[in-house]
């Protein structure tokens, strides 16, 4: 368990020191913290608007980080032969497969942890119709800063990597400002006094940005699976067709197959990306069961765990380091 | 202690890359692996190595096979791949001691297990830098240093000469002949001049098959004269290949 505890840290650093990484978190960070200024464009609707567009970005950012990272990670130890040194120390091919995926899982967890905790920011930028909290976006965006010169400052003066130890700040920055301009907003506040299009309470936000968390793991697991066999393009072509047949699946399964348990089945085989999305659900104010966050768990438990071995089998034959010679 | 190989085989598809290929080599011994380019040798190390399962045949490593208990096998197995693939972000210590600590070494040993293998690969001096940063000399010798911070009974090194300079050259012959004394090694390389220096024995593959296995003074025998001449009277058609 050390051997592969010790792996998957490994893994987790290599990717999370990938700039394609930082520079997609940063990228998304920079759009979630816009979205406030285009819902004033919107009529009483600005909370929707932002709450719809920041998880959409938080989504699709963080499954092509996932692949990105499986390419970063997988393809490219096979490709340049560092996979041979980890194959020849004891190890096992299947503590190699685990140990990559829970890395990739790790990294693409923070990615969209920080990517969450900014999505809470923006919606509290989102003020009103025709306000916004100004002060707040300037945090915001301070900390950005603040957390590029620290790490930076860093860079230069300790010659360490500038992208892990930026993050390290993110990580710790925005989720702190998003609790306590949170915590501010809410104090003194009587929440049966607030009208649905003015504010969202976090009961309600937060189990649909914690309903992410498992479809970009899927996505990780898929991924990775894949980066066994293929490199980062042909990854990232074929994680968005199954992205894309993931999100009409449930459409279509029932157009043709109906709704028995053949087309439960199919639906369920699929990966049925709704499962994760509940914006609909925050827009009429549903608060989302607890058990329906536990069964999408173990549904992706399940789905992960079908990928693992999947991954294994396409590993176990693999030719390694065809590069190296 | 050593390690042995028995009718190894490996096909891909329908190509067979190594073919029925048999040998053991005990500690106090360093065998020459050599053969042509394509001949197999790269395959082979990584099948004696557990990295890639043989088609038919068997491998022990310390009497243990690595198809049947690859974590048993590899503990007593260093290996230095081709080209020095490496965690570049990693300074070399860090790296290092990373690779002690997948080989279940903590503590007071793993520190000095990293002074030992620093001190022999003269590492100790770029030993914060990472290893990306590094010239081709000095990333050949972290990855030297990596295959033997367990102090494995069996080593396996391929072209562990390749790219260095004529000192560096002479620095690794020292290091393996310091080595051998408790372990057994094998060295594939193309360079001949490594057989003369290090080497009590020869193993010559072509095409995937043996043609040759005796010692160094056996191997020279051949042409009756220098080892190149050897060399391509085995592993050139035209010439006939001997056994």
């Amino acid at each position: 368990m050390l051997i592969i505890y010790k792996m998957v840290r490994n893994t987790f650093v290599e990717c999370i020191r990938e700039p394609v990484y930082f520079l997609m978190l940063l990228s998304a960070l920079c759009i979630n913290g816009l979205y406030p200024t285009a819902a004033m464009f919107v009529f009483r609707e600005q909370i929707k608007f932002v709450v719809d567009s920041v998880m959409a970005t938080s989504l699709i950012f963080s499954l092509v980080a996932a692949v990105v990272c499986s390419a970063h990670t997988i393809s490219r130890e096979m490709r340049n032969g560092t996979v041979l040194l980890l194959l020849s120390k004891p190890v096992t091919r299947l503590a190699f497969v685990l140990s990559k995926i829970f890395g990739i899982i790790a990294a693409v967890t923070v990615f969209l942890f920080i990517l969450n905790a900014s999505a809470l920011i923006a919606v509290l930028i989102a003020k009103d119709q025709f306000r916004l909290e100004f002060g707040l976006m300037g945090a915001y965006y301070g900390a950005l800063a603040a957390a590029a010169i620290y790490g930076g400052a860093r860079n230069y003066f300790k010659q360490v990597s500038f992208t892990s130890n930026t993050l390290v700040a993110l990580l710790i920055l925005v989720p702190v400002i998003a609790a306590a301009a949170y915590l501010i907003r809410t104090s003194g506040m009587d929440m049966h006094d607030i009208a649905e299009d003015e504010f969202i309470e976090a009961r309600h936000l937060l189990p649909a940005l914690v309903l992410l968390f498992p479809a970009a793991w899927t996505m990780g697991t898929i991924s990775a699976a894949l980066a066994t066999r293929i490199e980062l393009v042909a990854n990232l072509t074929i994680c968005t067709l199954i992205f894309l047949i993931g999100l009409i699946s449930k459409y279509f399964v029932l157009q043709w197959v109906g709704d028995g348990w053949f087309g439960s089945f199919l639906r369920t085989l699929l990966p049925n990306w709704q499962y994760f999305w509940m914006a609909d659900a925050m827009a009429a104010r549903q608060v989302i069961p607890v058990s329906y966050i536990l069964w999408a768990l173990v549904y992706v438990l399940f789905y992960i765990g079908f990928w693992t071995l999947l991954a294994l089998a396409f590993f176990n034959e693999r030719e390694l380091a065809k590069d190296s010679r | 202690m050593g390690i042995a190989a028995e009718h190894l085989v490996k096909c891909y598809g329908r190509r067979t890359v190594v073919d029925d290929l048999s040998f053991s080599l005990e500690a106090g011994c360093v065998l020459g692996f050599i053969g042509p380019n394509g001949a197999g040798k790269t395959t082979t190390m990584r099948m004696l190595c557990g990295v890639h399962p043989p088609t038919a045949g068997r491998v022990l490593i310390n009497g243990i096979d690595p198809a049947e208990d690859p974590v048993g096998a590899k503990r007593g197995l260093g290996y230095l791949p081709e080209n020095a693939p490496l965690y570049g972000s990693m300074s070399a210590e860090t790296f290092l001691a990373w690779c002690g600590k997948m080989h279940g070494l903590s503590g007071t040993e793993l520190k000095k297990a990293l002074c030992r293998v620093m001190d022999a690969c003269a590492l100790t001096e770029v030993a914060g830098e990472e290893i990306e940063s590094l010239s081709k000399g000095y990333r050949r010798r972290v990855c030297l240093a990596q295959s033997i911070i367990h102090s494995p009974s069996v080593l396996v090194m391929d072209e562990p000469t390749d790219g260095l300079d004529p000192n560096q050259k002479r620095e690794i012959r020292t290091l393996i002949r310091t080595l051998r004394g408790h372990c057994a090694i094998i060295v594939s390389t193309h360079i001949l001049e490594e057989i003369d220096a290090v080497c009590d024995r020869v193993l010559a593959i072509c095409r995937g098959r043996q043609v040759f296995s005796g010692t160094v003074p056996e191997f020279r025998a051949i042409s009756g004269g220098s080892l190149e001449d050897s060399f391509t009277r085995l592993t050139l058609p035209e010439e006939g290949a001997v056994k």
